[in-house]
């Protein structure tokens, strides 16, 4: 056997899959034959090793310790080849998913990188090479059987396309951090220079509509020093309104000089134009208080003139009413007519019973008696003068009660009269008092000086001079207000000046910025320039590569078919290569003698048998085509005859016989009555160790039993 | 430096251009300016394709120019050329140049000429801006920008009464704006 590989010479498994307590396996280098039924743990012992080595299990994610033992999940593997041996030991490290410490130590106890003693093993992932091969129970990590791309490292080493493809691969590496990496500086270049000419364009525009109507005035743009002149110069013109203590201190920074400038400007504008608010707010008040004063003293007057007029009126109407009379007169006089109204009508009374009585008792032709006088009067004399005295009594009674009457209507009226004069008198009386009281108000109002002079004209007077004040007042107020909106103005064009420089600014900064994404775009240019070489050349390998390929693949399919027909003898498919059009990917197809092209998909045409030696094909066609592929000369085989008959699983036997020479094995089967009648006949007794796996307990894990057959 | 502001006014153009005729006809357009463009430096234009590849073919010196045009209108979207926008550029000797010419259509709008040779080893994968800008050739970019400036700051008020149509006969005719 060809000494330059690491051969495996012990095993040790604690806590791994189905294992507790620590385990050795002896192997001394030679090939492993792990015999027993299904499910007593062979698979756990491949994967130990393959897990020692890879430091992963077969599905991702699948737990490595057993969860029932509380000791540590572990598993070293003793190695050789030819130069003491080496100790590489894998623990799982608890609570990290699938995460594991490796370590390899020297024959003196000496530790060492992994990636050091055994680069490739360390690069590689689990199940690449052609010399490590997993159960075909592992399902979810097999390859379809078509897929050797697992053995393109055994075909280009062959070939003498290592470096090659090697080259390519990293190329291929390269080109993908190259391009990720113009991508992710593309990304920023082009969201910075985007950014960068949306803000440019947005205070081009800023800046073109300040210069349209320039606050300056016209002229050419100014400096920053001529905006700090003008600002200079509004702030002495503003001193001269505000406390010295507001003027701010000269050698600020634009921005802080105009913000202080807006301060001065409010002290400015409020000390220009409060006093004369004031003032002008106090004698609007002076104004208003005199004009209702002598609006109060107007009423007066008007109404107590309006009173006197009246009141004299009703004198002349009371006059009237007398008649030259007095009340009490009238008074009298009316109590003697009634007196004689009373007398008439009782005068008249007894003349009508009179009457009534003579013309009951007297007949026209009856005399009569006067009863008093004793007279005879004749009745219709009496009866006539009664009439007539009557008719006189009658009218003199209307006579009387007319004049009464008249002369009552007289006293009423003259009553009334003399009534609403005396109103009138009180009234006049009552204005009077208000006069007076608002003449007080108004002296007061004028002031000491204004006592002699007339009330009314006086406040006149002041209400005018007043008016005038206000006048002015307003004047000076409007003047106020116009200097105040001309400094706000000039304030908003020094401001406006002010943003005009930050633009300018920003603008200045934005190009320097430009020119930085300029710097950066350039650097991407070398960049692409860089990665379109790399690709050049990778493209100009792989065509290289793949022509390379295809005038060795008739050797190569040679020795596929060669394999293939050994293993299988299919009737119909006696033919295997590797599908050109695929290159450089390594896909295999089977054909036959009378149909050779295009070929079938294996998985589509071959039966369970054949699709499972298919899978083996390479590692038996390949293992002749190089010495040494990989560091660790070991190849895994779990279960390799599943749904193989007697006769294919002893012309496996013998195929990895032949192998065994160059390689060595590790091989788990149930087919234990096969194996142990097929070793004897094809392997040396000093080559091989039987482990048989004869019974599982959950406590002890499998139950191993090593029967060494020879030394080797 | 300030007061170069012709980049701007020509994006402010593009952008009353665009508002005007729409987003469908502009790609038209941007081709028909091209064409122009190519006049302006001194190319025969021989071919303006509104459909079918190559969009433009020009002759320049002694050789053929095959140039396929692409407005990109909407910011920093990566675009790739088609297998058959790369055919229809393919030079057909050592004379001939073949040019994926990209008009960025942002405020300040400028052209990216990206050689047939640079994009076809890139086998198709998609470029923003930015990757067009580093593969494009910087001395024929930056030409074709110039040209363009002045072509959309000189005609602003008339360009959207210059349809493909007129650009492109005008263009054939060898008539520059």
């Amino acid at each position: 056997m060809n000494g330059r590989g690491f051969r495996l010479q012990q095993i040790k498994v604690e806590g791994f899959k189905g294992f507790t307590a620590s385990k050795t396996i002896p192997v001394n280098g030679k090939h492993v034959f792990i015999l027993g039924p299904n499910s007593y743990g062979k698979s756990s012992i491949v994967e130990g090793i393959r897990w020692g080595l890879f430091g992963s299990t077969r599905r991702p994610g699948e737990v490595a310790s057993n969860q029932g033992y509380a000791g540590s999940c572990r598993v070293e593997l003793l190695l050789e080849r030819g130069e003491g041996e080496w100790t590489l030991k894998r623990t799982l490290i608890r609570g990290v998913s699938g995460g594991s410490d490796a370590d390899i130590v020297d024959k003196f106890g000496q530790s060492h990188l992994l990636r050091e003693v055994l680069p490739q093993l360390e690069s590689a992932p689990a199940g690449e090479g052609a010399h490590m091969i997993f159960a075909a129970q592992s399902a979810p990590l097999r390859r379809l059987a078509e897929d050797i791309s697992a053995f393109e490292r055994t075909i280009y080493s062959y070939l003498g396309l290592t470096d090659v493809r090697a080259a390519i691969i990293r190329f291929e590496q390269f080109m993908e951090v190259q391009e990720n990496t113009e991508r992710e500086l593309a990304e920023k270049v082009d969201e910075e220079r985007s950014n960068i000419e949306l803000e440019l364009s947005r205070l081009t525009e800023q800046r073109r509509r300040i210069i349209e109507n320039p606050p300056w005035g016209g002229g050419s743009v100014p400096t920053q020093a001529d905006t700090t002149s003008r600002i200079e110069e509004f702030i002495k013109e503003l001193s001269a309104v505000v406390p010295s203590e507001s003027i701010p201190p000269s050698g600020l920074e634009l921005g802080f000089l105009i913000t202080e400038v807006e301060t001065l400007f409010e002290s400015a504008s409020r000390a220009k134009t409060s006093e004369a608010e004031a003032a002008l707010r106090e004698t609007e008040e002076k104004l208003k208080q005199g004009q209702s004063l002598s609006a109060e003293l107007s009423n007066l007057t008007w109404q107590i003139e309006q009173v006197e007029s009246e009141s004299t009126s009703t004198e002349q109407s009371l006059s009237r009413a007398l008649a030259g009379e007095t009340l009490d007169t009238l008074a009298k006089a009316i109590e003697n007519v009634e007196q004689q109204v009373e007398e008439t009508a009782l005068l008249h009374d007894l003349q009508k019973k009179a009457r009534i009585w003579l013309e009951r008792h007297l007949q026209d032709s009856e005399r009569q008696h006067c009863p008093v006088c004793e007279q005879e009067p004749q009745a219709g004399d009496l009866r006539g003068n009664l009439d007539k005295k009557i008719e006189q009594a009658s009218s003199r009674e209307v006579e009387i009660i007319a004049k009464r009457d008249a002369l009552r209507n007289q006293h009423e009226e003259a009553s009334r009269q003399a009534e609403h004069l005396n109103e009138l008198h009180e009234r006049s009386a009552s204005l009077q008092q208000e006069w007076e009281q608002v003449k007080g108000r108004i002296l007061q109002f004028l002031g000491p000086d204004s006592k002699n002079q007339d009330t009314s004209s006086a406040l006149q007077k002041h209400i005018n001079e007043l008016d005038s004040t206000k006048t002015i007042l307003e004047k000076r107020l409007q003047e106020a207000t116009e200097l105040q909106q001309e400094w706000k103005r000039r304030l908003d064009r020094l401001q406006e000046e002010i943003r005009f420089h930050g633009i300018q600014e920003r603008l200045l900064e934005l190009q320097k910025q430009q020119q930085q994404v300029k710097r950066v775009e350039e650097q991407l240019k070398a960049l692409t320039l860089f990665g379109d070489s790399v690709r050049t050349i990778a493209d100009a390998l792989k065509a290289a590569l793949n022509n390379t390929l295809k005038s060795d693949l008739p050797r190569i399919n040679e020795k596929l078919t060669e394999a293939f027909g050994t293993l299988t003898e299919h009737p119909a498919y006696n033919r295997v290569f590797i599908d050109e059009s695929s290159l450089p990917k390594l896909e295999l197809r089977v054909a036959s003698d009378d149909a050779p092209l295009p070929g079938w998909l294996p998985s589509q045409v071959l039966n369970g048998q054949a699709l499972n030696a298919l899978e083996l094909v390479p590692y038996f066609a390949f293992s002749e085509l190089t010495d040494v592929p990989f560091e660790v000369y070991l190849l895994l085989l779990d279960d390799p005859t599943q749904s193989f008959d007697t006769h294919h699983i002893d012309v496996l036997v013998a195929k990895l016989a032949e192998l065994g020479k160059r390689i060595q094995l590790v091989v788990a089967s149930h087919e234990v009555d096969h194996f142990q009648r097929l070793l004897p006949e094809y392997f040396g007794s000093d080559e091989y160790e039987v482990v048989r796996v004869t019974g599982f307990s959950r406590q002890e894990g499998p139950i191993l039993e090593i029967a060494h057959v020879g030394g080797y | 430096m300030l007061e170069d502001t012709r980049h701007w006014e020509a994006g402010k153009c593009l952008e009353k251009l665009k508002g005007a005729i729409g987003l469908s006809e502009l790609g038209f357009r941007i081709q028909g300016l091209a064409a122009h463009v190519l006049l302006r430096l001194g190319a025969r234009v021989l071919q303006i394709n509104s459909q079918g590849h190559p969009d433009i073919v020009a002759e320049v010196e002694r050789g053929l120019v095959r140039i396929e045009v692409e407005a990109a209108i909407h910011g920093s979207r990566a675009r790739a050329p088609t297998e058959e926008d790369l055919d229809a550029i393919a030079p057909h000797s050592s004379l001939d140049k073949g040019y994926f010419a990209v008009a960025l259509c942002g405020p300040y709008p400028r052209w990216l000429l990206v050689e047939y040779e640079r994009l076809r080893r890139r086998h198709g994968t998609p470029a923003s801006p930015a990757i067009l800008q580093a593969l494009a050739d910087t001395k024929a970019s930056e030409q074709w920008t110039a040209e363009y400036i002045t072509l959309l700051t000189t005609h602003c008020q008339h360009l959207p009464i210059f349809s493909f149509d007129i650009l492109a006969r005008r263009a054939k005719e060898g008539r520059p704006l």
